[in-house]
Parts: structure tokens; C-alpha cells; sequence
């Protein structure tokens, strides 16, 4: 019975666990004890029937739509849209906001080239000295001088002795 | 949705850059109506002192300023002046640009139209009545007096 209480715990041992002299102790206590060999019989069929219910109780579990979960929690979304919304500082992106994020500095832009007058250079369309006459009644004459362009009808009228 | 957003920008962005220009300074004028004579003794009123390299040039001898008026003028907003004579002249400032400006006149009763451009330091002399009695009336416009 002492023999039985000393390999008792090595029944229930995996394999590599034992050394060599344990095992071939554990053998020949087996091959000489019933009692031993009904018990690790017993543990044999226990361990078994546990392994089965996991394997039964994952089968149970429904995992068709996992790869679909997966996939579909991966952001979708245009590449220009994720990365503006990665950059806007409050809340989940949305289109909205990185669309916005994109309004914000061209209008920025927009009041600044207005403010300093830029516009007024890339909307000109006349240049100094352009003159444009017209007339039913009257010969046009125009004379341009360094002060400014004089406008008269008729013929250049020029003084005496110039 | 994201074409309305864009749509919306756009529009936004065109309202915001209008106002500053439909807010844009108006530009103070000089309007003077003078009047010049071929007869007589050679005299030059010394209110027309800054026009006298543009009047030389023409052969009358005597220079009068008949009058002055002062305007702010907006763009596209046009100005009546009455001549001596009772001829109504209109003065259009159609652009002021950077360092320039451009202005139209009309002397309808003559059906004369005249578009110029001249720099910010520059006036215009424009006839705007015909010679009687060898006197014409001229009008010169001076922005940034």
C-alpha cells in the first residue's frame, strides 16, 4: 500500500516528466499492482473525456463571421480622407471635418492674398498710358505727356515755335 | 456629400474674397472744369499749376479753373458734372488697380467716349466742349489729389 501512495502522483505524470529510474519503477509497480492499473485507467478516460467537452464546447462557438469582424474594422475609407482625419485633433475623423480641414487654410489663403492686395494686381487689365477714344462728332487727338494723357478734338494743336 | 461640402467651400471661399473688394476704399478725385482761350493776354491761373506741362502743349493762351468738385468714387459708380455751358459730362472710375486707375468719360450731347489708364501720379486733360469764340472748356481728372 506504501508503494501504491508513492507512485500514486506519477500516474497522472506527462510524458518527460519522470526520470528513467522513476519510470521503470513506475512499470513495475503497475505490472505488479491492480489497483494502480485500474486508477490510471481511470485517469486516462478522465483526461480524455475533459479534452473532448473543450473540444466540443469550441465547436460550439460560431466563427464564420470572424474573418469578416476582423475585416471589417479595418478603415475603408479614401486614403486622403484617413490621413486628414488623422491629423484633426477632436473626436473620430469624418469626411466632414477633413473636408473642412482642407477649406479652413484655402480660404485662409484666399482672405490673405485679398488683404494685401494681390488680387487687385492679378485682376488688372489695363496699363498705364492705354487709351481708348471715341467719337461721332469729333476728330480725337491725344497727347501724352509724362504728367498724364490730354485729350483734345481736332487736330494736334502744338504752339508756335515748338 | 462631400461634392456639397466642396460646392460649399467654393462658394464661401468666392463670397469671402468679393467682400473685401466690394469693401475697397473709395478713391478721392479731383474734378476741375477749366477753361482755355486762344485770345487775350497769356495767363495762367496758378490753381492749375500742376497741369501746366499738359496745357503748354496745346495753343491756347489763356488758363482759367472754372471749377472744383471732390469725389470719393467707387467702382462702376459714375459721377455727373455739369459744364458751364450746361452740357452734362460723366466720369466713370472703372478700376483702380495697383499704382493705376482707369476712368471713362462721356460727354453724351457730343457722343464722345473716353476710356484712359494713367498711373497714380499722373491727370487726365480731355476737351469736353467744343471751340466758340476761341475758348473750349476742358475737364481734368486727378486721383489722389
Amino acid at each position: 500500500m506504501s508503494e501504491c501512495l508513492k507512485y500514486l502522483p506519477m500516474l497522472t505524470a506527462r510524458d518527460g516528466e519522470l526520470s528513467p529510474m522513476e519510470r521503470a519503477g513506475l512499470e513495475a509497480h503497475l505490472g505488479a499492482c491492480h489497483a494502480c492499473r485500474a486508477r490510471l485507467a481511470e485517469e486516462r478516460l478522465l483526461s480524455g473525456l475533459v479534452g473532448e467537452a473543450m473540444q466540443a464546447e469550441a465547436s460550439r462557438r460560431d466563427f464564420s463571421g470572424f474573418s469578416d469582424a476582423v475585416l471589417g474594422r479595418i478603415d475603408q475609407r479614401p486614403w486622403l480622407v484617413r490621413s486628414l482625419g488623422r491629423l484633426w485633433p477632436w473626436g473620430q475623423p469624418s469626411p466632414v471635418r477633413a473636408w473642412a480641414g482642407i477649406a479652413v487654410p484655402v480660404l485662409a489663403a484666399v482672405a490673405l492674398v485679398v488683404y494685401l492686395g494681390l488680387g487687385s494686381i492679378f485682376s488688372e487689365r489695363y496699363q498705364p498710358g492705354e487709351v481708348e477714344v471715341s467719337s461721332e462728332g469729333h476728330d480725337m487727338t491725344v497727347i501724352q505727356t509724362d504728367d498724364g494723357p490730354v485729350v483734345i478734338w481736332g487736330d494736334l494743336e502744338q504752339p508756335e515755335g515748338t | 456629400m462631400i461634392c456639397r461640402i466642396v460646392a460649399a467651400a467654393a462658394l464661401a471661399a468666392s463670397l469671402f474674397a468679393s467682400l473685401p473688394a466690394a469693401a475697397a476704399p473709395p478713391v478721392p478725385v479731383r474734378i476741375r472744369i477749366i477753361k482755355g482761350a486762344r485770345d487775350g493776354a497769356a495767363s495762367f491761373d496758378s490753381q492749375l499749376a500742376d497741369l501746366r506741362k499738359q496745357l503748354e502743349r496745346l495753343s491756347y493762351v489763356r488758363w482759367d479753373q472754372t471749377g472744383v468738385e471732390n469725389h470719393d468714387m467707387s467702382t462702376g459708380k459714375p459721377i455727373d458734372v455739369k459744364l458751364p455751358d450746361g452740357t452734362p459730362l460723366t466720369v466713370t472710375l472703372v478700376e483702380a488697380a495697383t499704382g493705376t486707375v482707369t476712368f471713362e468719360l462721356k460727354v453724351p450731347a457730343q457722343k464722345t467716349h473716353s476710356r484712359l489708364t494713367i498711373s497714380k501720379d499722373q491727370r487726365i486733360v480731355h476737351q469736353v466742349t467744343e471751340e466758340k469764340g476761341g475758348s473750349a472748356y476742358f475737364v481734368t481728372v486727378h486721383p489722389w489729389p
